[in-house]
Order: structure tokens, then sequence, then C-alpha cells
């Protein structure tokens, strides 16, 4: 089975996500490709994550990342679960993106 | 560093139903969250029922001496028995024959393409009314059914203005808000809804904003300190989701670009579930020229399993 060339889908201007669209040479089978760009929001993160942030405490934003992340997790229960949530936001692989250090 | 997300998922098949209801669903989840993440239920008739129950308040007062015999007996609270209709979203396409017999090497089927693009278009128009401030309406046979909202089933956990006014209904939300005067998006406010939901039994889990009060939260959060000279972060930061630590746990923070801007939605997925009467189908309708036609339609319906474990921030400033 051969893909075809991508033909673009659309645009999310809210995550600037782009799509794109690939089917098979008979047209019975497709894929639909989401790119987005997370650079600018990591290295968001990194400069507030480097700030004085005071004193720990409730009410605080501690992390920000894709919202294809959140679905993610969302679909695998992650965040319905506040042990596996805490897991995830303390895990050093995501530390691209907390802006809040500290262990939550 | 550059991190492509990348969503890779391969589906088979154009027109069988519910393989073309997954397919939908997982074209761009991430832009209608909110039907994307509620649960999905089915619908046996055009208007469908379920039942809410609610425990007695719990009292200090429930001491009994030893040995005591029951002389009376607590009549027992009936449940709630509480509706919602579906309502019929549906798109189309004509494409001519020519145009699908243009040789397609290297390129893909306008007919694929066209299902996946219409498939997206029609779940932004159904998230756009499952979040709006419309009431639940029978239909007849001039008027088309609709179906009862978010706004229109939350009624406990609110914060609204002094002059806004709570939708009232007792089983079917066929009411809606009545606007007030709108007023900043605080942290005041996300703190008080969350108490109210927390008080009464919510586990909320997700905040859902509209850009405008992404944008507010991310000014009350601190998250906004370092924004301005940010400039083509900003716009990403806005579209990002956060995690906020709330007194009462950790919490998602949302955007969606079409929820109402005038709302903050606090939700406890557990309580949403859409209901299909008829999932996603593309139908091929009869030909009349040379050109192949296809109705994309769905048939579908909100239920709200207990609206106390929901919450609803309203009036807020939307520019």
């Amino acid at each position: 089975m051969s893909i075809t060339d991508p033909r673009y889908l659309g645009t999310d201007p809210l995550t600037g996500a782009v799509d794109w669209f690939y089917s098979d040479a008979d047209g019975q089978n497709f894929t639909i490709r989401r790119v987005e760009d997370v650079e600018p929001l990591v290295e968001f993160n990194k400069a507030v994550a480097n700030k004085d942030h005071g004193r720990w405490g409730d009410g605080k934003v501690v992390a920000q990342f894709p919202l294809s992340i959140w679905w993610e997790n969302q679909k695998k229960g992650v965040w319905a679960d506040q042990k596996a949530c805490k897991r995830w936001h303390n895990d050093p692989d995501n530390r691209v993106f907390r802006i809040r250090p500290g262990r939550v | 560093m550059a991190i492509a997300t990348n969503t890779f998922t391969r589906f088979d098949a154009i027109g069988v139903r519910e393989q073309l209801s997954n397919v939908i669903y997982n074209v761009a989840p991430t832009e209608t969250p909110f039907l994307s993440n509620a649960k999905v239920g089915k619908a046996k008739n055009t208007l469908f029922e379920w039942q809410e129950d609610t425990l007695a308040a719990a009292v200090s007062s429930n001491q009994q001496l030893e040995g005591d015999d029951l002389t009376s007996y607590t009549a027992v609270v009936a449940t709630v028995r509480l509706g919602n209709y579906v309502e019929i979203a549906r798109k189309d396409v004509v494409i001519s024959e020519t145009q699908e017999a243009v040789d397609s090497a290297g390129r893909s089927s306008e007919m694929g393409y066209q299902i996946a693009k219409l498939g997206k278009e029609l779940k932004r128009d159904m998230e756009t009314s499952l979040l709006a401030n419309k009431a639940a309406a029978a239909g007849n046979t001039t008027t088309a059914r609709d179906t009862g909202t978010f706004c229109g089933f939350v009624k406990t956990n609110i914060d609204k203005a002094s002059d806004g006014t709570a939708p009232v209904y007792t089983s079917i939300p066929t009411d809606v808000w009545t606007n007030g005067t709108t007023r900043a998006f605080t942290e005041t406010i996300t703190k008080a809804v969350l108490k109210l939901c927390y008080d009464n039994g919510a586990n909320v889990s997700t905040i859902m904003l509209g850009s405008f009060n992404k944008q507010a939260f991310s000014a009350f959060s601190g998250v906004v300190e370092l924004m301005a000279n940010q400039g083509r972060a900003q716009a990403t930061i806005i579209g990002a989701a956060n995690t906020y630590v709330s007194d009462f746990g950790t919490l998602s923070v949302v955007p969606n670009r079409f929820a109402l801007n005038r709302n903050a939605y606090f939700i406890d997925w557990e309580q949403v579930q859409v209901n299909y009467l008829r999932p996603f189908q593309a139908s091929e309708l009869a030909k009349t020229g040379d050109a192949k036609k296809r109705l994309l339609v769905v048939e579908y319906g909100l239920q709200v399993n207990a609206q106390k474990g929901l919450g609803l921030a309203t009036d807020l400033t939307t520019s």
C-alpha cells in the first residue's frame, strides 16, 4: 500500500498545531498527522522556572504543557488519579513542562 | 530544542458506521476537548432519561439509645428523573466524478479528504453546541430539536454576577442563563466555585476556559509575568494546558476556543456523557448528475449524571 503526499487539513489557531491528511492510493484508508512545535513553550517554561517563586502553597500553577500531552494523559487516566498525576509532574523526564520547581 | 508532537494514527475505512465514528473522534481531538473527553453512551429515543439520586445531608445528631425500638420510619426520597433531547447535526459534500477520476498518483482521495475535513467541522459544531447557553427543546415539524447543554444543567455550584440568573428546571433543562453584567475572572471566583464543588461532592479535575479567560488565568496565577517579552510564545502559552494546585487537589486548566468566553467550566468527567442515537454516519446520496454526494450526520445529546458534580463561573469579561 502506498501512502499519498500529505494534504493540509487545517491549523488550530490556539495551539498552532497543523493537521496533515494522508491516504492510501485507493482512498479507503487514511491517516491524520498532527504536528505541533513546542519549542517556544519549553523556552518560556525554562525562563519562568528559573525565577524566584517565593513560598510554595496551594493555588499555584506548577506546569505548562501542550494540549496533546494533556490529552494523552487524560486518556490514560493520569489526571484523574492524584498519585499518578503527582508522579507525572515529579518525573525528571517532564521537567521541561514544569514552571515551578519542587515536588508536587 | 524542538520537540515535534505527532499523533500518527491509522484508521481503516470510510462508510462503516462504527469505524467512521472512531475515525472522526480521533481527528484533532484536542480541538474539541469537551466532546473528546466526555463519556460515550447510547440514546434509544429522541428523548432519553436517567435518574439522579442524592444522599441525605450529614448530621451530628445521629446518636441512638441502646435497645431502642423503631416506631416510625423515614420515608424514602424518590430519585429525580432527568432527561434531554438529541439533536441532529450534519455536513454535506458533492465531488464531481471528474475530480474523483483524475489520476490520483501521489494524491489522496478527494472524498476521503472531504470526509475527514467535514468530520472535523462537525465536531467543532457539536463542541460549540454542547457548551452554549441554549435550552433543550423537543422540536416539531418546523423547528429542529435542541439538546440541553452544560450551562443549562448546572445550577448549584455557580458563581455569577448579582444581576445574572441561573436556569430553572426540574427534569429537562428547558431554561437558559440570563446573562448578568460581566466582571473580571479572578482566582477568588475560581476558589469559590471549587469550594462549592468540593462541598457538594464533586471531583473536579479540569477547568475549561475560552481564550480570553485562559489569558486572564495566566495573569492571576503569576504565569503572565514574563509573557510581555515572549513574542511568539504568547499564543502558544494561551493554547497550552496548565496544572493548577488548588486547595482541593491538582487540576488541569485547558483552553477551548469553542467554549463561551463568558464562562469557566469546572468538570468532573464522570458526570458528563454524550449519548448517540445515531453515531457519525456517512451516507451516499442518490445520484442526480455527474457527481458523488455524501451526507455526514450525527444525532446526539448531553447527559449530565449529577449536575452537582460540575461547576460554572459565568458573566466573565470576554474582551
